[in-house]
């Protein structure tokens, strides 16, 4: 048996790269007996996905599950990543195309992921609340949650939400674990179309490190949101980034 | 007019039908998300799966033809290997227990509505509970959990040669075991 047939099992389990997965393809088709314990396997393993116990789908699974793959069309369609690279020509700015890895990286806390979906829920309610306690499933509406990444392997989260109320656009971000400021630091809030970022609300962190703010986003004309962006600046009057990103996502 | 089958609605998704991915949707929500609960143990993990398999489905990132066998075994297998990456990318090991609920479960906590689904279900899982300790663990490492050749060969301490074999003997064991019943037939050589 040659050295590629004993990759029959990874293949049949995806866990072969991209490279050796094109490989092992191309020697099946040289491969009989490797086609033919293929076939088996799949075989034999048929009928396995039903010994899962039907478990219930958690409630509002498909309209989320659908609005994400719509949203992320979207999104592909009207972004250019290359160009999130350049947060500012000047600044030594931790790339942002982390950003896009952090849907590969999302899974990586689930527990940190489920508790800022509930304090971000809570937040959204208590803002429509807030707002006007009447009418808030008429008119607020949530455009889109984020979670907020690190640049750094650092302990510091977040999220943001874009909200939609009585055709007024705001932007809540909220965050935890962030490094305290000194003097008149603080950290500012960035909206990102392209390379261009627009001030977005700045906020300074209590003593747990935890902080928020809500802006209400309203710069003429059309914008499409690529990202939002946290750095920390010397003080709350900085019309570019003149300090690291801290945390961001895309939108 | 008649029920659209799965192959015609996968065409209309291509054609970026979103009604058409909202019908698999529904057809499949329960089965794709249990499939994929089983794999993980985690809710909030399963949803994440559910939603990168749309997501490939609605952007064509995983290609179904009619050359690749029934669409339902397609999307199963498009599920496990999105399930199995995700499992991957957790950064700890996967911890194997070999859950009481997976090899018999009394049914008593679900309330099944897909009738085929819950005898296959049932019939299987006794069948499970018939193997050996060993052979119940090879099949749930290699199939459910997407251990590499490799790690296998370390956990059962196996010779890699070895490997494909014990796993091969443990899924025809099953397959003994469910006496043909409602299996797959199998013309393979032994």
């Amino acid at each position: 048996m040659k050295a590629t047939c004993e990759q029959l099992l990874d293949y049949f389990n995806g866990t072969l790269t991209e490279h050796e997965k094109v490989q092992f393809e191309a020697h099946l088709e040289s491969c009989e007996e490797c086609r033919e314990e293929l076939k088996e396997l799949e075989e034999l393993t048929g009928d396995l996905p039903y010994l899962s116990i039907p478990e219930e789908p958690p409630a509002g699974m498909k309209e989320r599950v659908l609005a994400s793959v719509f949203e992320d069309d979207r999104e592909e369609t009207n972004l250019n990543h290359a160009e999130m690279n350049d947060l500012t020509n000047q600044n030594k700015v931790t790339d942002l195309q982390s950003e896009r890895k952090s849907r590969q990286r999302k899974w990586v806390a689930p527990a940190l992921a489920a508790a800022l979906f509930l304090s971000l829920a809570g937040n959204v309610y208590n803002y429509m609340n807030e707002s006007n306690p009447e009418q808030t499933q008429e008119i607020a509406s949530l455009i889109k949650a984020v979670q907020l990444q690190p640049s750094e392997a650092e302990a510091s989260g977040g999220s943001a939400a874009l909200m939609n109320e009585n055709g007024r656009m705001n932007l809540i971000v909220q965050v935890n674990d962030v490094a305290d400021v000194d003097g008149d630091q603080v950290y500012q809030v960035w909206l990102l179309e392209g390379d261009t970022p627009y001030r977005a609300g700045s906020f300074t962190p209590n003593q747990q490190g935890n902080g928020e703010v809500t802006y209400e986003v309203d710069y003429e004309g059309e914008h499409k949101w690529d990202a939002v962006a946290i750095t920390l600046e010397p003080d709350d009057s900085s019309e570019t980034p003149k300090g690291k990103v801290v945390l961001s996502s895309g939108l | 007019m008649r029920e659209l089958n799965d192959a015609d609605l996968y065409v209309k998704v291509q054609a970026k039908d979103k009604e058409a991915l909202s019908l698999l949707y529904d057809r499949y929500e329960k089965l794709l998300y249990s499939f994929s609960y089983r794999i993980v143990k985690d809710g909030g993990l399963a949803e994440e799966i559910m939603q990168e398999v749309f997501i490939k489905l609605w952007k064509g990132k995983a290609q179904y033809s009619d050359d690749k066998g029934k669409f339902s075994s397609w999307l199963l297998t498009m599920t496990r290997h999105t399930a199995i990456d995700v499992l991957r990318r957790q950064s700890k090991e996967p911890d194997f227990e070999l859950d009481e609920r997976d090899s018999l479960h009394s049914d008593e906590d679900s309330v099944e509505d897909q009738v085929v689904w819950k005898e296959r279900g049932q019939v299987l899982r006794t069948a499970v509970s018939k193997l050996k300790d060993e052979q119940q663990k090879i099949i749930e490492m290699f199939y459910f959990k997407g251990m590499t050749h490799k790690k296998i060969s370390e956990e059962f301490d196996l010779p890699l040669g070895t490997v494909k074999g014990r796993i091969r003997l443990a899924l025809k064991h099953l397959k003994t075991s469910l006496g043909e019943k409602g299996g797959v037939s199998d013309e393979s050589n032994l």
